[in-house]
C-alpha cells in the first residue's frame, strides 16, 4: 500500500484573534463600560505555517507575548484559531478526540497537574489509569525516566514540598508515561536553577533520540534550544520571523562582525579614516571596534594590518544569544533602538 | 471503572486534609438545628395533637433525618473548586487528557462525601444519641431499599446542581452569588427547613415538580414512612427524570462553555 507522506504537526495559515475589552481610565470609565464597551482586535498568531516532521525537535523563540503559547495551546486543541488549518497526527486538534489525546501530551512550564497535597506517585498512578498503561510497562516506565531524571526518591514526597526543579521533572514524567508521539513543552525550564535547566535540557535531547517524539517547544532561553533543536522558528508578535537551522539564524540576521583592535601605544586614529572600514562602535586612544559588513572583513582586516601598527585584533561573530536579546528588544519596544548591530527584516 | 476508583481513592486522601474542616462545619450546622426543634418544642407546647400529620416526636425525628441525609450527599468544596479550576486554566488539562470532567469530578464529589460522613459521624452522632428516643426505624424493608435508591440518587441531583451553577464561571468572573441562590432555593424548597407538606397542599404539590425536595425531602419521607406504594414509585420516577435532565443539561453547558472557552477566552 502506499500512503502519502503526511508531515507529523501541519500548520496552514493559522491565526488567532483575541477580542480584548479596553477599559477607560477611572471610575468614569468603568461605569461607561457597563453600556458600552470597547473592544480591541489583536492577533496573538497571524498566518503562520510551518511543518514539523516526525522526530523533528523544533524550539519556538520569541519575546513574551509573541504567540508562542497560543500557537501550541491552538495545537493542542485548547483554543480554536479564527482562521487557518492546522494537523497534528492526522487529526485536527481542537475536534479533540479521545484517540488523539492519548498520543500527545501538553506541559504548560506555569501550570502543574500534580496533586499537590499528596506525593507524585499518586498523579503518576493516575495518569496510568487514565492512559489505561499496563502494571508491567507502568513500573518500568517510572523507573526509567525517574532514574534518568534523578527523581527516583522524591516519589513519595508531598509534591508541595518538592523544589520547582523537582516538580518540573515529575511534571514531566507525568506527561511521558504513556509515551506521546508528539510532546508540546511551554517553558519546560522556566524558573529552574541552573542544575536542573540541564539535567531536563539534557533528558529532553536523550528522550527525543530514543523513542523519536516529535518535540515542539517554546523558551525565552536561547540555551534550551541550542541545546535541543536543530530548527528553530523565530516568532515575534504573532508572525513568523525565522524558521530553519539554528546556525542559519547567524547568517541571517548577522549581516556584520564585531572587529575589535587594539593598537601599539595610545594611538587616536583620525574618525574619517575608520569610516571607511565599517561603523566606529566605540573608540578610546589605542583602541576602536568596528562593525563591519561580513564580505568586506577580510578586505577590512587587511587594511587595517596595513595602515596601523596592531597589537591585537579581534573577530567576533554575533551569538544567537545576541540576536534574539536584540530582536526582544526591538519588540519591546519598536520605535526602534539596539539596531546598530544587527539588521533585521521581516521574513514573509 | 479503574480510573473512576483511583480519582475516588485520590479524592480520600486529598479531602482527608478537609477533615477538620469537615468537622467543625458538621459540629455547627447542628446549632441551627437545635434552634428549630427548639422553635417546635415551642409551637407543640401550646397545642394538642399535631401539625399538618407530624406529631412533636416524628417533627424531630424528621429534623434527624433531616441532619443524617444532608451530611451524606450536600455538596461542600465541590462547587468553588470547579468554578476555580475553569477560571484559572486548570481544566486545560482535562481537554488534552482521555478524561472526562464531568466523571471525573463526581468521582471526587463522591469521596469528599465519605469523608464528609466520617466527619460528621461524630457530632452528628452524639446528636442523634441525645435524640435517640425520636429517631425511629424504617416503616419496612421495601423503604429502606427505597431509601438507599433514593439517597444516592439525592447525592447525584445536588452535585449536578452544584456543577451546573460551578459551570457559569465559564461567563462570569464571581460565582459566589448563583451559589448563594442556589443555596437559598435548596434550604427552603428541599425540606431543610421544614417539612414541605405542611405547607398549603397546592404549593407543596408545586414544589414537588421542582428538583429541591428530591435533595432531601424525599428520601426522609421515604425513611418515616410518609411516602410509599404509588407515590413511592412516582417520586422515584421524577428523582430519575431530574437527574438524567440535570446531567444532559451539564453535558450541553460543560459544551456550551468550553465554546466559549476556546473560542473566545484563552
Amino acid at each position: 500500500m502506499n500512503t502519502p507522506h503526511r508531515p507529523t504537526i501541519q500548520v496552514q495559515g493559522l491565526t488567532r484573534v483575541f477580542r480584548t475589552y479596553k477599559k477607560k481610565p477611572g471610575v468614569l470609565g468603568a461605569l461607561r463600560g457597563v453600556f458600552h464597551r470597547e473592544y480591541e482586535q489583536t492577533a496573538a498568531v497571524n498566518d503562520v505555517s510551518f511543518t514539523v516532521e516526525e522526530g523533528e525537535c523544533v524550539g519556538f523563540l520569541g519575546p513574551n507575548g509573541a504567540g508562542k503559547t497560543t500557537t501550541l495551546k491552538i495545537l493542542s486543541g485548547l483554543l480554536h484559531p479564527s482562521s487557518g488549518s492546522a494537523s497534528v497526527l492526522g487529526y485536527t486538534p481542537w475536534n479533540r478526540l479521545i484517540e488523539f489525546r492519548r498520543q500527545f501530551a501538553l506541559l504548560l512550564g506555569q501550570k502543574n497537574q500534580l496533586w499537590w497535597d499528596l506525593p507524585a506517585r499518586e498523579s503518576l498512578e493516575l495518569n496510568g489509569r487514565i492512559y489505561g498503561i499496563p502494571r508491567g510497562d507502568f513500573d518500568r516506565r517510572v523507573c526509567y525516566l525517574t532514574e534518568l531524571l534523578r527523581v527516583r526518591d522524591k516519589l513519595d514526597v508531598m509534591v508541595r514540598e518538592l523544589s520547582l526543579g523537582e516538580r518540573m521533572k515529575l511534571e514531566l514524567i507525568a506527561a511521558l508515561l504513556h509515551q506521546p508521539k508528539v510532546l508540546f513543552l511551554d517553558e519546560p525550564t522556566i524558573g529552574l536553577d541552573v542544575i536542573s535547566q540541564r539535567t531536563v535540557r539534557e533528558f529532553l535531547r536523550e528522550y527525543n533520540r530514543t523513542h523519536r517524539t516529535t518535540i515542539l517547544l517554546t523558551s525565552h532561553y536561547v540555551a534550551d534550544i541550542e541545546a535541543l533543536c536543530r530548527r528553530v522558528i523565530i516568532i515575534d508578535r504573532g508572525s513568523i520571523f525565522f524558521d530553519g537551522k539554528l546556525e542559519e539564524v547567524v547568517d541571517r540576521f548577522a549581516r556584520s562582525k564585531i572587529v575589535t583592535v587594539e593598537l601599539e601605544g595610545s594611538l587616536v586614529p583620525p574618525a574619517e579614516d575608520l569610516e571607511t572600514f565599517g561603523r566606529v562602535l566605540e573608540q578610546t586612544p589605542g583602541h576602536f571596534r568596528l562593525k563591519v559588513p561580513r564580505q568586506r572583513v577580510v578586505a577590512v582586516c587587511k587594511a587595517i594590518f596595513e595602515k596601523f601598527p596592531v597589537a591585537d585584533l579581534d573577530i567576533e561573530e554575533i551569538s544567537v544569544e545576541d540576536i534574539v536579546r536584540n530582536l526582544f528588544l526591538r519588540a519591546d519596544n519598536p520605535q526602534g533602538g539596539g539596531d546598530t548591530i544587527f539588521s533585521f527584516r521581516r521574513a514573509a | 471503572m479503574t480510573t473512576c476508583w483511583h480519582i475516588f481513592n485520590i479524592g480520600l486522601q486529598n479531602t482527608l486534609s478537609y477533615r477538620v474542616n469537615f468537622f467543625a462545619r458538621a459540629l455547627f450546622n447542628l446549632i441551627p438545628l437545635l434552634a428549630i426543634v427548639a422553635m417546635w418544642r415551642a409551637i407543640y407546647a401550646g397545642k394538642s395533637g399535631d401539625v399538618s400529620g407530624y406529631i412533636l416526636a416524628q417533627m424531630i425525628s424528621y429534623y434527624l433525618l433531616v441532619t443524617i441525609v444532608e451530611s451524606m450527599t450536600s455538596v461542600t468544596e465541590d462547587d468553588w473548586q470547579i468554578a476555580a479550576e475553569i477560571k484559572d486554566g486548570h481544566i486545560g488539562q482535562f481537554l488534552t487528557r482521555p478524561i472526562d470532567y464531568l466523571h471525573y469530578r463526581l468521582c471526587l464529589f463522591f469521596s469528599g462525601r465519605v469523608v464528609y460522613t466520617l466527619a460528621a459521624t461524630i457530632p452528628v452522632g452524639l446528636f442523634v444519641y441525645w435524640h435517640r428516643e425520636y429517631l425511629v426505624r424504617p416503616h419496612d424493608g421495601v423503604a429502606i431499599a427505597a431509601f438507599i435508591l433514593s439517597l444516592a440518587l439525592s447525592a447525584v441531583l445536588q452535585f449536578l446542581l452544584s456543577y451546573l451553577i460551578a459551570m457559569l464561571a465559564f461567563w462570569v468572573l464571581e460565582i459566589s452569588t448563583f451559589v448563594f441562590i442556589l443555596l437559598a432555593c435548596e434550604r427552603i424548597a428541599s425540606g431543610q427547613m421544614f417539612p414541605l407538606d405542611i405547607l398549603p397542599s397546592w404549593l407543596a404539590q408545586a414544589v414537588m415538580w421542582t428538583p429541591f425536595p428530591y435533595c432531601i425531602f424525599f428520601p426522609v419521607s421515604i425513611y418515616l414512612g410518609k411516602i410509599s406504594g404509588a407515590a413511592l414509585v412516582q417520586g422515584l420516577i421524577l428523582q430519575v427524570l431530574w437527574v438524567a435532565t440535570l446531567y444532559a443539561l451539564a453535558r450541553l453547558v460543560w459544551r456550551r462553555g468550553l465554546k466559549t472557552y476556546t473560542v473566545v477566552g484563552g
